[in-house]
């Protein structure tokens, strides 16, 4: 089909010349480690970095031996990665690329990184200064309120004084004085941290469910609340379902997770227990935080969650 | 008597609350005062809630309207009033949504709390007519449409411009020119600054 044109086909001197002016250095080293071939961009890297003419792979793997990611800068800045390859015969194949440009921007692009993590570390400290402002501005709102009370009790006083009241009225003037007087001397006391654990306790006592923890409760906050959204799902269904008054939380800790087993004294369901919206979301809470849940129907409701550790516990 | 659940995470609050039910004499009692929305259920299962005011903040960052929603579907009869200091453009309308009965703030309402407390257990449902405004750089917070305060809201949630773009149905660029003309009513010249005004004045809080 096509005409035999010699002068298609490349010969010998037109392959050399290609090799040599390929932007990239290239050499080829036999099974002996000695230079075979070098193209003039080989030789320029490998004169640049050794000072001399490159004969064998031994010194070419001695200079890369010392460097990153064959990573090396020549002495007018440019920044080659050189690739190694065996071929056949068990020759070696050195390609040397020029990554200065690409080098550069990765750097620019770590800088960038390293600034915007700044960035975002501020945001984040400047959001949680946000949320301690809004509380502030929220109890101090909340004080005027009192102070607003506080203002009425002193003109109910003043229209005692001025005016006189039945003795029912003074009475009422005094109780309303000490319930604001209250409210405010209660205003130094302990802080508003939240034990997920003891408030879940003190309601379920507030409705007469006395829960009962025996094992050592996680410190790790979310494994706390985990268990605590377990503990919330279970008194719940002890008080609408189990008509039980006692909650049984056994917690056992590997190396690796806790186990929560919780159990009740109510009665015994009748048969197998099927999941509604609250357990349901507990849940997909549970699978969440990488954990299992299991229930258990007879011969008593038991809900077994297994939860793994955290990284700051697994340390312990 | 009307028993009452306060759900607030500041004991100030709760205290304050406490105090107003106690004015009342009888007509109103505390059954509980607790910091997570997500404990308010457990009251509820009981039966012995008849009205809770619920903040929507609350401890654990666990929303009081999720809650209310999760307390509206399983115990309608039990009445919500949905507490906020919070100016947060939307939550008027997430607590119509989930079927709160009524709505108070904190800061800003005139009403008193237990005034809105009769009327909702009367069967009114007392809302306010219209969010807090509040300044936004420039200008106040009325100043901007709907639908830029909607591509706000993405961009505190952390969103592209290309997500807002297919979250809203609209075109890439119709986007940036919402956000062109929101940093020319409030004088907001970078992204950052202008969600850090929104997030410190409490017009849009993303984790709610």
């Amino acid at each position: 089909m096509f005409k035999k044109d010699r002068s298609f086909f490349a010969g010998p001197n037109a392959v050399k010349e290609a090799f040599d002016k390929f932007p990239s250095g290239l050499c080829y080293f036999n099974s002996k480690g000695l230079l075979i071939m070098s193209n003039h961009t080989m030789d320029e890297i490998t004169a640049d970095l050794l000072h001399k003419e490159l004969q064998y792979e031994s010194e070419l793997l001695n200079l890369l031996s010392n460097c990153c990611d064959n990573i090396i800068t020549s002495e007018c800045g440019t920044i080659w990665q050189f690739h190694r390859k065996k071929i056949r015969r068990n020759w070696m194949e050195y390609i040397a690329v020029d990554i200065t440009e690409i080098y550069r921007k990765n750097k620019e692009l770590q800088k960038n990184n390293e600034e915007l993590k700044k960035m975002i570390e501020n945001i984040r400290t400047t959001n949680r200064n946000i949320v301690e402002i809004a509380r502030e501005k929220e109890i101090l709102s909340m004080k005027m309120r009192i102070h607003n009370d506080m203002g009425r009790n002193i003109l109910s006083m003043h229209r005692y004084y001025v005016n006189g009241c039945i003795a029912l009225e003074k009475e009422d003037i005094i109780r309303q004085i000490n319930k604001t007087i209250s409210v405010l001397s209660r205003d130094d006391e302990a802080s508003d941290e939240v034990d997920d654990i003891k408030e879940l306790s003190e309601i379920a006592e507030s409705i007469g469910v006395k829960i009962e923890i025996t094992g050592e409760m996680p410190e790790n906050k979310e494994s706390i609340m985990l268990i605590a959204a377990s503990i919330r799902e279970c008194i719940t269904n002890v008080v609408k379902h189990a008509e039980g008054d006692r909650l049984f939380v056994l917690i056992n800790s590997t190396d690796k997770e806790h186990m929560i087993e919780i159990t009740n004294n109510g009665n015994k369901p009748k048969g197998e227990i099927v999941e509604g919206g609250g357990l349901k979301s507990l849940r997909k809470k549970i699978t969440e935080g990488m954990g299992r849940m299991e229930i258990i129907s007879k011969p008593e409701c038991k809900v077994i969650i297994t939860i793994p550790k955290k990284e700051d516990e697994l340390y312990d | 008597m009307t028993n009452v659940l306060i759900v607030d995470d500041e004991r100030i609050v709760q205290e304050l609350f406490t105090y107003y039910i106690e004015k009342t004499e009888g007509r109103y009692a505390l059954v509980g005062a607790i910091k997570d929305a997500d404990n308010a259920e457990i009251y509820c299962a009981s039966g012995k809630v008849d009205l809770i005011v619920m903040d929507i903040c609350t401890a654990n960052e666990h929303s009081g309207i999720t809650a209310a929603k999760r307390i509206k579907s399983k115990y309608p009869n039990i009445k919500i009033i949905i507490v906020t200091s919070a100016p947060d453009y939307r939550f008027i309308d997430k607590a119509k949504e989930v079927g709160a009965d009524s709505f108070w703030y904190k800061e800003f309402s005139d009403e008193e709390l237990i005034d809105v407390m009769d009327k909702t257990m009367q069967g009114e449902k007392i809302y306010p007519d219209s969010t807090p405004d509040v300044q936004i750089g420039n200008i106040s917070s009325e100043m901007f449409t709907p639908k830029e305060l909607e591509v706000l809201t993405y961009l505190v949630q952390n969103m592209g411009l290309h997500e807002i773009a297919d979250r809203m149905g609209i075109a890439y660029t119709t986007v940036r020119s919402h956000i062109k003309n929101l940093k020319e009513k409030t004088g907001e010249s970078n992204l950052i600054g202008l969600c850090y005004l929104v997030t410190k004045n409490r017009l849009i809080l993303p984790e709610y």
